[in-house]
Order: C-alpha cells, then sequence, then structure tokens
C-alpha cells in the first residue's frame, strides 16, 4: 500500500537549511507515525549551491528527489511538479524547503484526514529569533546566530522546543483567532489540489510573489472543505537570504512588497484580503508553545 | 431509516424542565452540520415526582427514543446501563445528569473525532449556570437561572451560555489540566462495554461518584485517545441536585461519596493525567476560558518540571 501523504518540499539555494528541514520529516523526528504512511517529495531548483540527491536521500527511504532546471525566479512551477509525482491521498505543500517543522505534523495531517472529507490541515509559520528575520538581519542576525539558537535549545532533541525561540511570522502575526495569510505547510487532499490547479502558475516573480498566499486563500474559499489549524505546531523560517525574509535595504524590499502586490491584483483583479474562514482547532499544545495561545487571545478583539 | 453513526444516552430523573432544555440543546436544528439521521437520542428517565414523560421528550428534539424506568434505587448508573443497551450505534454519547445543557458543536465533534479514531474519548469540559459553582451560593434558585437563561437567548446562539457561566470544579483549571470527569463523553460502545460500563455497586443517591470512576477508567484504557473540546461546554441547570445544591450536609454527602469511591478503586482517587488532543472552533465566548486554561497550565507546567515529575503519567509514553 502507498503513503497516505506526500509532503513537497521545494528547494532553491539552501542546502544547509534544507538538510535540517529533512531532519523534521524523518519518521525519527515526527510522533506517532507509522511507516511508510508518508513520502517526502524533495524539488530542487538548480542553483551553484545545490541540496543534491545523496544528501535528500540520506534522510531515508521515504524520500525521493527531482532536480529541476529552472529559468524563472519562482518556486510555482516546481511546487506544481512535486504534486504530479504524489502518490499520497494528501498532498502537503512546503514551498520554501527552509522551514523546520515541530515533530506532530505529519501525524495530524493523517488524523486529520481521517476525521473528515476534504480535512485541509494549516500549520501556524514562525521565524527563527526573537523579531520577523527582515528585521532582524539589521541587528546582525545571521546563519551563525541561528545556528547558535538551535544549539541553545538542544535542537533537535525535542523539536518543540522551537517555540522557545521564535516569533510568528507575519502572515500569523494576529494569532489563532484572526485569518492567516497563508501557512508554509498545508496539507490537501489531492482532489482539491486537482480541482485548484494547484498553484497558479502566472506568478512569475521572485519567490513566487503572492503565489503562496493565493493558493491558500482558494483552498480556503472551497465550500466543502474543513479547515483545520494546529495551534501547538508550527513552521520555523531558517535564515537564507530569502526574497522576502533575507533583509537588505527597507526601500528596495518595499519595493519589491509593492511589485508582488501588483502582480497579485494583475491576475486576481483585487487587492489580496484575508480569507476569512473558521479553523477547527485540532492536536496538542506544548508547554512551549503556549504564550502564543496567550498572545492570540490577548490579540484578538471582541467585535 | 438508516443506522445513527451516534447514540447519546440521557439519564432524567426529576428535572422535567431541565431535561426539555438538554433534549433541545442536542436536537438537530440546535446542534450545527449534522442532520437527525446521523445520531439518536436515548432518553431514559427513572421514576419520580417530576416527571417529564415520552411526549415531552420526544417533542423537544427529533430522533429520541424515550425509555420510562420504575427505578427502585437512587443511582443514575443502571439507568445509564439500560440506556447503552438500547444504542444502536457502534460510538456512544454519556449525559449521566440530564440537567445539562450543551453548546451547538458537540455533536459535529464527536462524530468527527470517532472518524478520526474509533477509540476517541471526547471529553465535553462541566460548567456551570451563574456567577459561581451552584452549590457554593445558598441563594441560587431555579427561578433566577430561567431569568438568566431567557437574557443569554442561548437558543439562538448557544455559545451565549459561556457568558452566564463558570467552570465545574471537575475541570476548574482548565484543558490543560487533567479532568476528575466530565458530563457529557463519547467513547466507543466497545469500550464501555470493555470497563464493565456504570458500575452498579456506587448506590449512593445521585450515583455517588460512578462518573469519576466510569471516566477514569474510560481515560486508562490504554487505546483510548483522549479528545477535549476547548470552545465546547455542557451546562448545568439547577435542579437541586445532591452535590450541585448549598446545603449544610453536603460536605458530609461528598465525604462518603469520596470514601465509596476510594473503597471501589482500591485506592484514593486521581484524576487520569493523559495529554489530550484539542479539537474543535473555539469562539470569542470561550476565549476566556481557554486564556484561563493557559495560565493555570502553564503553573503547573512549571511546578512539575520543578519537581522533575511528567505532567501526564498515565500516557502510554509519558512527556512533561
Amino acid at each position: 500500500m502507498g503513503p497516505t501523504l506526500t509532503i513537497v518540499l521545494v528547494v532553491f539555494s539552501m542546502p544547509e537549511q534544507a538538510r535540517r528541514t529533512l531532519h523534521t520529516l524523518s519518521p525519527a523526528y515526527q510522533h506517532g507515525v507509522p511507516a511508510g504512511a508518508y513520502e517526502v517529495v524533495v524539488v530542487e531548483n538548480e542553483s551553484p549551491r545545490l541540496l543534491g540527491e545523496p544528501a535528500a536521500l540520506a534522510s531515508g527511504p521515504h524520500v525521493r528527489y527531482f532536480l529541476r532546471p529552472e529559468r524563472s525566479e519562482s518556486p510555482v512551477a516546481a511546487a506544481n511538479f512535486g504534486a504530479e509525482q504524489a502518490r499520497g491521498e494528501v498532498i502537503g505543500v512546503m514551498v520554501d524547503g527552509a522551514r523546520l517543522l515541530s515533530p506532530g505534523v505529519v501525524e495530524l495531517a493523517l488524523l486529520t484526514h481521517r476525521a473528515a472529507d476534504r480535512a485541509v490541515l494549516s500549520i501556524p509559520g514562525y521565524h527563527l529569533g526573537s523579531e520577523l528575520q527582515q528585521r532582524a538581519v539589521a541587528g546582525g542576525y545571521d546563519e551563525v546566530a541561528e545556528a547558535e539558537l538551535l544549539e541553545s535549545i538542544g535542537w533537535p532533541l525535542d523539536g518543540y522546543r522551537l517555540f522557545d525561540v521564535a516569533c510568528l511570522s507575519g502572515s500569523c502575526a494576529a494569532g489563532f483567532f484572526a485569518p492567516f495569510a497563508e501557512s508554509n505547510c498545508i496539507c490537501v487532499p489531492k482532489s482539491v489540489h486537482e480541482r485548484l490547479g494547484g498553484f497558479d502558475s502566472r506568478f512569475v516573480l521572485r519567490g513566487g510573489g503572492y503565489s503562496n498566499l493565493d493558493f491558500y486563500a482558494r483552498i480556503c474559499a472551497q465550500d466543502d472543505i474543513t479547515l483545520f489549524v494546529a495551534p501547538g505546531e508550527g513552521t520555523f523560517h531558517q535564515f537564507h537570504g530569502g526574497v522576502t525574509t533575507g533583509g537588505g535595504d527597507p526601500a528596495s524590499r518595499e519595493a519589491l512588497m509593492a511589485a508582488l502586490r501588483d502582480e497579485y491584483r494583475t491576475i486576481r483583479g483585487k487587492d489580496f484580503t484575508l480569507p476569512p474562514r473558521e479553523p477547527l482547532f485540532i492536536g496538542r499544545i506544548a508547554p512551549s508553545a503556549r504564550r502564543f495561545v496567550v498572545h492570540s487571545t490577548k490579540a484578538w478583539e471582541r467585535p | 431509516m438508516t443506522a445513527p453513526k451516534l447514540s447519546i444516552v440521557v439519564v432524567v430523573h426529576r428535572m422535567a424542565r431541565q431535561a426539555e432544555n438538554t433534549l433541545f440543546s442536542l436536537s438537530a436544528p440546535y446542534q450545527r452540520h449534522v442532520t437527525s439521521d446521523d445520531y439518536e437520542l436515548i432518553v431514559v428517565e427513572n421514576a419520580s415526582s417530576d416527571v417529564l414523560g415520552e411526549a415531552r421528550a420526544t417533542a423537544a428534539a427529533n430522533g429520541v427514543r424515550y425509555f420510562f424506568r420504575d427505578e427502585r434505587g437512587v443511582s443514575p448508573a443502571p439507568a445509564l446501563n439500560f440506556g447503552v443497551r438500547q444504542a444502536r450505534a457502534p460510538f456512544i454519547g454519556l449525559v449521566v445528569d440530564g440537567a445539562r445543557l450543551v453548546t451547538p458543536r458537540v455533536v459535529e465533534y464527536a462524530l468527527l473525532a470517532s472518524r478520526m479514531d474509533p477509540q476517541a474519548l471526547v471529553v465535553v469540559p462541566g460548567y456551570h449556570l451563574g456567577a459561581t459553582e451552584q452549590q457554593r451560593d445558598p441563594n441560587y434558585e431555579e427561578a433566577k437561572e430561567i431569568e438568566l437563561l431567557d437574557r443569554s437567548g442561548w437558543q439562538n446562539d448557544g455559545y451565549a451560555l459561556f457568558d452566564i457561566a463558570t467552570l465545574s470544579s471537575a475541570n476548574a483549571s482548565g484543558v490543560f489540566h487533567p479532568f476528575m470527569e466530565s458530563n457529557c463523553l463519547f467513547c466507543a460502545r466497545d469500550s464501555y462495554e470493555r470497563i464493565g460500563g456504570a458500575d452498579e455497586r456506587f448506590d449512593l443517591p445521585g450515583g455517588g461518584s460512578v462518573n469519576l470512576y466510569l471516566y477514569r477508567r474510560l481515560a486508562l484504557l490504554a487505546e483510548s485517545r483522549l479528545v477535549v473540546l476547548p470552545g465546547e461546554g455542557s451546562f448545568h441547570q439547577f435542579h437541586s441536585g445532591v452535590t450541585t445544591t448549598a446545603s449544610p450536609e453536603l460536605p458530609g454527602v461528598l465525604a462518603e461519596h469520596r470514601a465509596q469511591l476510594a473503597a471501589l478503586l482500591g485506592h484514593p482517587f486521581e484524576s487520569p493525567k493523559r495529554e489530550p488532543l484539542l479539537l474543535g472552533a473555539v469562539t470569542s465566548h470561550a476565549l476566556p476560558a481557554l486564556a484561563h486554561s493557559v495560565d493555570r497550565g502553564l503553573a503547573r507546567f512549571a511546578r512539575f518540571r520543578n519537581q522533575g515529575n511528567k505532567a501526564w503519567s498515565d500516557d502510554p509514553d509519558p512527556t512533561e
């Protein structure tokens, strides 16, 4: 019997980060997952800094690796290519291979798939560090600082300690009781993925622009899905000089962000708005993650 | 008619008006995203001076199967076991005190959890209507509660019940602490049978602590997956109940309950310490209780960590 879940991991010019991400996707790190229940499809776009097949496959027999020549600066085609390779009934899309996971993500993806027809599981996003990396970089945050941070929590011994050294991503900044702008690990039934045609290939700007936000909003707009959010799990962004998370001078970044918003407006004919869909929460919440529940309850204001 | 996926047993004794409310709260128009074909309500009423009766029970909700019993004892345990024997579904709901109103997505989540894991043990946190637990307020009375309920508009929005209630002492510290019991509990019928159902040796008025015993035994089954619904609740309506009414005799009654519970357990009672999976949406009404849970939970975990003890010591693989 094939795997139930396929995680598609898109990698581009981030070998060290992707190696760590793959560790968080291994059966040894993920809790309570039966052998063979999931696979990881690594799709790497060519760059001078390759992860490469041997390093990807070293993570275990659950990994398949594909190297693609990619002319554009967008991961959209790679994400859709990965989904085409999926053998699972559920596709977990991780469009940025630099995101570490907490240890309960795969188990919850499998549980929610059993719990409801067309279950969608959205994992909240965090940045490693005490502030968003695009800001922290001005204060000297870099890969070395991040390595020290990971060492300080003994990672990867207890993956939930990632919450101790992280802050919520901008896309989830208002907490669990407000809509997210996106998820960097979103598990979708293959049928829903196919219905939506995956990521929209018209997003061609650097890093895929708003393609991940667009994908998330279109999923949330499907009437027949059940949206789950796991408040006790997270994806944790590692610094890798990414398009919107790598810093650079503020004026250039703002110009880029404006271009990305414009691309969305051109494609969809409107400005991006947060998808107002109430999720069902699911999962355990480790003590280290609870400060974010506190933050969420405080961030929320009664209408 | 297709077989239901869920059978909910509601035990009623001398609480006609309250039970009518409870059945309405369990009915398909009030419960969201489910139909009356999905589940059945098994009402077991023990004879009393204030009988609900079949006509009112079946009028309060669709899918009610009503059973009247001439119970000679003073415990609801035989009625609960009788009700479970009538169940047609493999997954059952247990409401041992028919005076408990529930919020609108309890049935949806119980069904969802049973699909997720047939061995799910689904726990709805308990609340008392009113500003404090009812047995702590000698002035609390039925007339006040009727007014409170009327003003809340709960029939149109069941989550308004959170605004007029307080956490029960069985789960006073919220969802990151072990619960002592649940007055709205769902499990596999097989699990209920495996533990021998509600132990009928609990023969004190109201069943004494039979519900604590039942919950503990179900929660400690290795295959049970504990699921707590942080955004839902069961809300106790005042009905002159044995342990929920202020009285000078109450401390003595509770001592008697504790002694019987310890005797039948073979040791003093402790809440089962298994880490729950949380499930379901949390409306704005339930957020204060969740915030309280987090505060109390953080304190508990710090205490356990300082002592070097595991917080969920009854889990097969206990975590801190």
